[in-house]
């Protein structure tokens, strides 16, 4: 359908490729609620951080070397000799962390506010197979600068996969690419962190965006906006998505990279939370490092691994912790979408859900004692309570009333 | 009598040979490696002045020392990572210290060993204060060349952060303009 107002330029492509519709329905005459806060800034900034790992990881790609001799020295290299090598390096490292807070932000924003309920479930699928495809990116690009943490980090990961019975010998020498940590592994990582998962990453957030506009957004009061539409068809209660919030996304973006700039150049690496100290130390497959933990953004499941006391049980639970996020629109029973408006019971378990996955996270980072696995494994039935009696504290939970209109 | 000119021949050829290689008139440096007050001299000099730049990783130190009877290196240790292989370069500097073992008994009759580090008995080129402001200029290095960019992004980082300020308030500003129309 060409718009046959179009002339110039924009009239011919738009003869050829529905640019003007295209921008219509998903800019300019996209309807958002228009009572959206400071949690959903983050859907936009993750889309940035995509960006920026993507540009900055090209420019890495120039000058790093996938081998098991040379990677650690070319990102020395990298640091010391490449001009503005240093800043490039900073942006991956610290953006990748960036990633996960801006993330689990995103994700903590549809827990609170029942974005993943019907008619919204895709959107939460693709959310949490990007998720997913995330954890294995970040986890892959860690293994390329092969210092300690990177090697001994790759080992314990992939040896999980042992676990599996009568297969798991045969798996970890399939992913290895060898019979131990190698340069075949090193050189594979590389190809699936630069091509495969980054390709895989792009078609997810396509969908995941597809889904969104579907339905249209949900809001923090929970009101489904398409419900209350004025004699043009336009929801009430929405604002065309351009230019009100393409110009307050832009805020956002304004004070995140504020944040992560002072990062970048004040504390990039953040005490060992984004840069760990032994990964400054090349790979050496003779010694095991004291501590061998993952990046902050994995402590959480890593702890539950740990509570378990049996190896094949501990990966299925770390499983399993992922997997329950995946059935979050069916536990809900909620007639009510957002946290404002839903009983004491819903609130307590999100608060709980909260502190089980902080705390599981800062003790992955311990080096363990009696006290402290007794209380991962205390944090770990609270993490899985949050899920298993949602059904019933979801419906059995005393609700406001939920308003016609958004509030503000 | 055609033998022993060819012998001979072949003698002179050679002996021009021998003076003629590449990088000019070489002279005869009067090799004889049993002098091994030389070789000690030698040696001393080549650790001096060549070491830094040309490895010379498969001479062990160990089999130098006793073909030239240099003084083994034994008797270090030190009181923060007890044991470790490395001697005390710095020694010249600081001067040798000593270390006495004490034995604290504490009210539970619990034996606590110590090691108490003694000043140096023979003073090194430094005072101790001298000494202190040596290491830590050699620290402070040593955390430079960990990431010598630290003190670019140190540089730019302040102009870099005024900006995003500056256009964060700004960008804030249009925001308010625009949503001006909503409500």
């Amino acid at each position: 359908m060409s718009n046959s107002k179009a002339t110039g330029l924009l009239g011919w492509v738009d003869d050829r490729l529905p640019v003007i519709d295209f921008w219509n329905a998903h800019l300019a005459q996209y309807y958002a609620p228009k009572n959206f806060n400071f949690w959903y800034f983050f859907g936009s900034l993750a889309l940035l951080v995509l960006v920026n790992q993507i540009m900055s990881g090209i420019w890495l790609t120039m000058h790093y070397k996938p081998n098991a001799e040379e990677a650690f020295g070319s990102v020395e290299y990298i640091m010391r000799d490449v001009p503005w090598g240093w800043l490039i390096r900073y942006l991956h490292s610290t953006g990748a962390s960036a990633f996960f807070i801006v993330v689990y932000l995103h994700m903590f924003r549809g827990l609170m506010y029942g974005s993943y309920q019907k008619p919204r479930e895709l959107i939460w699928i693709f959310g949490m197979i990007i998720y997913v495809a995330l954890m294995a990116e970040a986890f892959m690009g860690y293994v390329l600068p092969w210092g300690q943490m990177s090697y001994w980090g790759a080992q314990v990961i992939i040896s999980l996969f042992g676990a599996i019975p009568e297969y798991g010998d045969t798996i970890t020498t399939w992913i290895r690419g060898d019979y131990l940590i190698s340069d075949a592994t090193l050189n594979r990582f590389f190809a699936l962190h630069v091509v495969a998962v980054p390709m895989a990453l792009l078609g997810l957030v396509v969908m995941h965006i597809a889904a969104l506009h579907e339905k249209g957004s949900n809001n923090p009061d929970g009101v489904e906006i398409k419900q209350n539409k004025d004699e043009n068809g336009i929801p009430r209660d929405g604002i065309p998505f351009h230019p009100y919030y393409s110009v307050k996304d832009i805020v956002g973006v304004g004070v995140f990279l504020t944040i992560f700039a002072f990062i970048i150049f004040f504390a990039p690496q953040m005490g060992g939370w984004f840069l760990e100290h032994d990964n400054f130390v090349p790979a050496n497959p003779l010694v095991t490092p004291i501590h061998i933990k993952p990046v902050w953004y994995f402590t959480p499941f890593y702890a539950i691994l740990k509570a378990v006391p049996s190896k094949g049980l501990g990966v299925i639970t770390m499983g399993a912790a992922i997997v329950m996020l995946f059935l979050l629109p069916w536990l809900d029973r909620s007639p009510v979408k957002s946290m404002r408006y839903r009983g004491w019971m819903s609130r307590f378990a999100l608060a709980c859900f909260v502190v089980s996955f902080v705390t599981l996270g800062w003790l992955a980072t311990q080096a363990g004692s009696e006290t402290q696995t007794l209380i991962a494994r205390i944090m770990t039935v609270v993490y899985f309570l949050y899920f298993i009696l949602m059904p019933w504290y979801s419906k059995a939970d005393k609700n406001k009333p939920v308003p016609e209109r958004v509030t503000k | 009598m055609k033998l022993l000119k060819f012998a001979l021949l072949a003698l002179l050829l050679n002996s021009v040979q021998a003076l003629a290689n590449e990088g000019g008139n070489l002279e005869a440096a009067n090799i004889n490696i049993s002098d091994k007050e030389s070789l000690q001299r030698g040696a001393k000099l080549f650790v001096n002045y060549c070491l830094s730049c040309h490895s010379a990783k498969y001479m062990r130190y160990k089999r130098l020392a006793a073909d030239l009877d240099l003084t083994e290196e034994e008797g270090w240790n030190n009181a923060l990572f007890p044991n470790v292989g490395m001697p005390h370069v710095l020694a010249g500097l600081q001067g040798a210290q000593t270390a006495k073992a004490e034995v604290h008994v504490d009210e539970d009759g619990i034996k606590h060993h110590k090691m108490v580090v003694e000043a140096p008995k023979v003073a090194g080129s430094m005072s101790a204060k001298e000494y202190d402001e040596s290491v830590r200029d050699l620290v402070n290095y040593l955390v430079y060349m960990g990431e010598p960019a630290a003190l670019q992004r140190m540089e730019y980082g302040p102009y870099v952060i005024i900006f995003l300020v500056f256009f964060s308030f700004i960008a804030y500003l249009m925001k308010k303009e625009y949503w001006k129309d909503i409500h």
